[in-house]
């Protein structure tokens, strides 16, 4: 309750929320309404700009309703983002909760490989990994959740380790908890407010990784449309018909922003130590 | 009255306790041990109150710790009605932790945070499967609350939203919520202001009377020890140097250590008692050892029940009350005694001999032990002559409750 009134307080959190959620409603409501589906090529009326007739953001260059392809891929996006947030914060709590609680050993190995896979930069991995599995939405989120994990472990596992000597662990240990009881109890509602936080960072990544992937042609395939790979289309015509890759692009800005301004204003709502912040933040 | 673990079998018998750290001078350096538990025995009687006194880095906390099994021990015994802990099966170890239950020194740091009341009472019920029906368990909770002093409009609070004293209170209520046998209290006062002490302190007394529950009360405060416990281990350097009724300890203390900390700290009956009270031959107060430093916090000193003291006005105990010698050791003693007593360098009777061998502890005619070379010493405390009953009116003191 107090969190979400603190978040509400940062203005760019709110613009974040906003932002985010007209995107997300525009998926699901618009689509309906337009007289064009994604798919549907006219090629009567190719590269037309935005707002001429039925087309208010014009057609590609076969034709198709830029505006229908933009909500298709906008919610493509939003949906591999937020089950690659899920499966690599499920991944990531599992792994951070044991390395944290347990230490010795398992956490050495896990923690090093952690490290490991850290070493290569991000966008090569993905590449690498995209360049093995069959193209498409569900590999998509599989190696996204495959590079992103690792943050969230690491997460996990410090507000663990710095939980763990503390007294009130050590009350319920000494009463005889398990440790399932101590990890779902006792440290996961003292830990959500930090793993929400790289969550929602996450998704924003996913977004971000999903385009690259799709722009260099591993990703979603056409005709299905992406952000990424109608980018990737618009290449050709950036001189004569540059609203065909800026369109995508803000609609990308738009969902990456709106995601980190909500992460970053959940950081600064759930900091303790910002109990009692002034209403004017930023 | 005695003490005979030989006869009648404890509730907890502890046997060469030992605990050691080892650390490695960085990544290829010598290996360093430290002992914080240096074959430390004794044993706790059901519903009786042990108390463990010795200032920080003594081993006490380290012991209670070992007690409830949170911490392995290098070597020694525990037994808990006859089993040990460190080697028990499962459902055993379950009902053991159900039968020990521990409370911390802090007690802002030993509630979490995100619980209220009610969800932190219930916690023990589900971690033993003791939850029956809402009604039950909801009874359970408010005669928890209602032991401790508590009234039930308090569940849903969280704790931060509670004062020290009451919030050691809930830890108090949530251990009892197993009905333990034994309960291991590690500083539990130590944390709270005096007026507050004095009243958590009642409490345990009271609870122990009223579910007649043994308790360790592990503290670096003598008089506070003093009020509650029946017998007083005291502890230093991971060694308990003297064991024994807390009557005969306060009347007539054994080891030198002991008399440095009764006359250190203010005495239970203030006539005349910080001014005469010394050792007797040479005494106490004139030793370098307990000199006064400048840090005179409320660590250690005043006695709990700060009830009148008499006509002494506090100041006249200002150089006896700062607790340099219950909770620091001073700056000029040797870092490391490894041979012979370890209490040698401050002592103030130290004979040859004491830098020789590790003075083990006998046990005198009348129960108490010591560790101390010296059997010729007579030494006075606080209550010498005070006889014949001086312990019931100090408890009387401290009767009144309050929340």
């Amino acid at each position: 309750m107090n969190t979400v009134r603190r978040l509400l307080k940062i203005r760019t959190a709110s613009a974040g929320l906003v932002l985010v959620a007209l995107l997300a409603l525009a998926c699901v409501l618009v689509p309906p309404l337009l007289p064009r589906g994604p798919l549907q090529i006219d090629l009567h009326h190719r590269f037309l700009p935005p707002l001429s007739g039925i087309h208010p953001l014009g057609t590609d260059e076969i034709g198709r309703d830029i505006l229908a392809r933009l909500l298709a891929g906008a919610r493509t996006s939003l949906l591999i983002g937020l089950s690659a947030m899920a499966l690599s914060t499920v991944t990531g709590c599992i792994t951070g909760g044991l390395t944290g609680f347990y230490g010795g050993w398992t956490r050495i190995i896990l923690m090093r490989l952690v490290d490991a896979v850290l070493c290569f930069p991000t966008i090569f991995l993905l590449l690498t990994l995209a360049s093995f599995g069959q193209p498409g939405a569900a590999t998509i989120i599989g190696i996204v959740s495959l590079v992103a994990w690792m943050e969230v472990s690491r997460v996990v596992d410090g507000q663990i380790r710095a939980l763990r000597d503390r007294e009130f662990i050590v009350a319920v240990e000494a009463m005889g908890a398990s440790a399932t009881h101590m990890l779902l109890r006792e440290f996961l509602p003292n830990i959500a407010g930090a793993i929400v936080v790289v969550s929602t960072l996450n998704v924003a990544r996913a977004i971000l990784m999903e385009a690259y992937v799709s722009y260099l042609g591993n990703g979603i395939q056409p005709p299905q449309p992406s952000l990424g790979n109608m980018l990737n289309d618009a290449q050709e015509y950036l001189r004569p018909d540059p609203w065909l890759a800026i369109l995508p692009g803000i609609v990308i800005a738009i969902a990456v922003i709106g995601l980190n301004f909500i992460g970053d204003g959940l950081r600064t709502a759930l900091d303790p130590r910002q109990s009692n912040a002034s209403g004017s933040r930023r | 009255m005695t003490e005979s673990p030989l006869t009648e079998s404890p509730l907890l018998d502890v046997r060469n306790l030992t605990k050691t750290y080892t650390r490695r001078k960085g990544l290829f350096g010598k290996k360093e041990t430290f002992i914080a538990l240096d074959d430390v025995s004794f044993s706790v009687r059901a519903g009786e109150v042990l108390g463990i006194v010795g200032e920080s880095g003594s081993g006490k906390s380290t012991a209670g710790r070992a007690i409830v099994n949170i911490l392995k021990r290098t070597s020694g015994d525990i037994r808990f009605e006859g089993a040990d802990p460190a080697t028990m099966d499962k459902p055993a170890l379950r009902a053991f932790r159900r039968r020990v239950q521990m409370i911390f020194q802090d007690p802002y740091a030993s509630l979490n945070p995100r619980m209220t009341v009610e969800q932190l009472l219930r916690t023990p019920l589900t971690i033993h499967n003791l939850t029956a029906t809402p009604e039950e368990d909801r009874k359970k909770l408010v005669t928890a609350l209602d032991l401790v002093g508590l009234p039930e409009t308090l569940l849903g609070r969280y704790p931060h939203e509670f004062s020290g004293g009451q919030r050691q209170r809930l830890n108090i209520a949530r251990a009892l919520m197993l009905n333990p046998a034994l309960v291991v209290a590690d500083e539990a006062v130590s944390a709270l202001d005096v007026s507050v002490q004095a009243q958590v302190v009642n409490l345990f007394m009271d609870l122990r009377e009223r579910l007649g529950i043994a308790i360790v009360f592990i503290a670096h405060d003598l008089p506070v020890v003093g009020v509650i416990s029946d017998r007083i281990a005291v502890m230093y350097r991971g060694r308990i140097v003297e064991l024994g009724e807390t009557l005969a300890l306060f009347t007539r203390p054994r080891h030198p250590y002991t008399a440095m900390l009764l006359n250190a700290a203010p005495a239970p009956d203030s006539t005349a008692i910080s001014a005469s009270g010394g050792i007797s031959g040479s005494r106490c107060t004139s030793h370098p050892g307990i000199s006064i430093s400048g840090d005179s916090t409320f660590t250690g000193g005043t006695p709990i029940g700060s009830t009148p003291m008499g006509s002494h006005a506090p100041g006249n105990h200002a150089p006896h009350t700062g607790a340099p010698a219950t909770e620091q050791p001073p700056e000029d003693e040797p870092a490391d005694v490894t041979t012979g007593c370890a209490f040698r360098p401050r002592c103030p009777h130290a004979i040859a001999a004491c830098a020789v061998e590790k003075p083990p502890v006998r046990t005198l005619p009348d129960g108490h032990m010591t560790a101390c070379l010296r059997d010729d010493l007579v030494i006075d405390g606080p209550l010498a002559g005070k006889s014949p009953a001086p312990e019931p009116c100090y408890r009387e003191r401290n009767t009144s409750h309050g929340t």
